[in-house]
């Protein structure tokens, strides 16, 4: 197994070629982009990118957010 | 439109480009252009297998036949289950391998028939020391915490949390080209761990480190690892007599006889499975190193090469076997 820190390992990120072409594609198509690094906030019941609903979100400290009829409480 | 049953947790909200690079490497796994590969940890085993492994492993079933099915559908995935064991103080390679190969028969007892690979973690720290990770306060405060429960009198450290995210583990910092898509399944730790592994990929992506696509799903109930089974739950070999091992994990898990109620999903999963065809030979699978790994290999699960190693190595010493 190559180890990290070796000189092979230290390439470009695999997120930068994989789906480049793809990506550039959605460029306009995406919700909620503001600049291409900028945290996206997703919430419970929101629709995820993969085009299906997410009842329960996992948040940035770990932490498992679900819906409520408030549409996004914490679980 | 599909709904999620259980927690998903994306490369969010990190980057923006992590998220829409994980959701094009979805969209290649289900076109058959990417290999997807199930990622499911196991820490390390302190006692007997418990019984509830195969609560475990139907609540597993149960989100790769739902969940899982809706990501990746119609890809077939492979699975890999890995014990961190090995970066732990007090590794006991006989455990090890047993908490693997357990967990493997009962997905096949759950009905999961993707190929399954098994291995051990690498014992050295993968993760470079010197990356600058941010966990945030509330993280930061968990890991801490969580090391102290876990490594009594020692400096808290957070090694074994960043650790997570090595080539060896859930593998989000890649060791090769043809890199899979990588799908988490775990309990409410894996969250945690999730938040953790997301800040390290994000550093890693900084220093230009290779990273892999990864989504999780996180079963939310199951909030009490199995590999760390409360003193009051049967072992896998109470299986033996399985109307005792029902009634034993049943009031392991009710609150109202003195049990843990977090444990009621996986109790309830394992005792729809406790007399399919198949249990008994898993029960003996327990009952030494040898017959594990001839349960793994009759079952053709595939051994990775640290796990063989650790197993060919007779040094006591270096392996801490002392079963």
């Amino acid at each position: 197994m190559g180890g990290i820190g070796n000189e092979a390992s230290i390439r470009t990120p695999v997120i930068q070629f994989i789906g480049d072409k793809a990506l550039q594609s959605r460029r306009d198509s995406t919700e909620q982009r503001e600049t291409p690094n900028s945290p996206i906030i997703l919430r419970p019941n929101m629709k995820t990118p993969f085009g299906l609903i997410a009842r329960f979100i996992v948040n940035s400290s770990g932490e498992i957010l679900e819906a409520t009829s408030d549409a996004g409480g914490r679980s | 439109m599909k709904v999620f049953s259980e927690a998903v947790a994306l490369a969010s909200p990190i980057a923006t480009s992590e998220l829409e690079a994980s959701v094009c490497a979805i969209d290649d796994a289900r076109a058959g252009r990417l290999p997807i590969e199930l990622m499911i940890g196991v820490g390390p085993l302190s006692t007997d297998v418990p019984f509830r492994v195969l609560g475990y492993a139907g609540c597993v079933a149960e989100a790769i036949r739902s969940d899982v099915r809706l990501l990746i559908e119609p890809s077939i995935p492979k699975i890999r289950l890995f014990t961190s064991a090995p970066k732990t103080e007090g590794f006991h390679r006989g455990r090890a391998l047993m908490s693997l190969v357990t967990l493997a028969g009962a997905l096949r007892i759950a009905g999961v028939d993707s190929p399954i690979y098994l291995d051990f973690a690498r014992r050295d720290p993968e993760i470079p020391p010197d990356l600058d990770i941010d966990l945030g306060p509330d993280l930061l405060e968990w890991v801490l915490s969580r090391d102290s429960r876990h490594r009594p009198g020692k400096p808290p450290s957070l090694r074994y949390a960043l650790e997570h995210a090595s080539p060896s583990m859930f593998a989000d910092i890649a060791d090769s080209d043809d890199t899979p898509v990588r799908i988490t399944v775990g309990g409410a730790t894996e969250a945690r761990f999730w938040a953790v592994r997301m800040q390290v990929r994000s550093a890693a992506a900084t220093r230009g480190l290779r990273i892999a696509p990864a989504v999780g799903v996180i079963i939310k109930a199951l909030r009490v690892p199995w590999y760390q089974p409360t003193s009051y739950e049967p072992s896998l070999l109470a299986a033996l007599r399985p109307a005792e091992a029902i009634k034993g994990l049943s009031t392991a898990a009710n609150p109202a006889r003195g049990g843990n109620g977090a444990l009621r999903r996986e109790a309830r999963a394992a005792i729809r499975l406790v007399d399919e065809e198949g249990v008994a030979d898993l029960i003996e699978a327990a009952l030494s190193t040898e017959r594990a790994m001839r349960f793994a290999r009759v079952n053709g699960f595939n051994l990775g090469r640290r796990l063989l190693d650790a197993m060919e190595n007779d040094d006591e010493s270096a392996s801490g076997d002392r079963l």
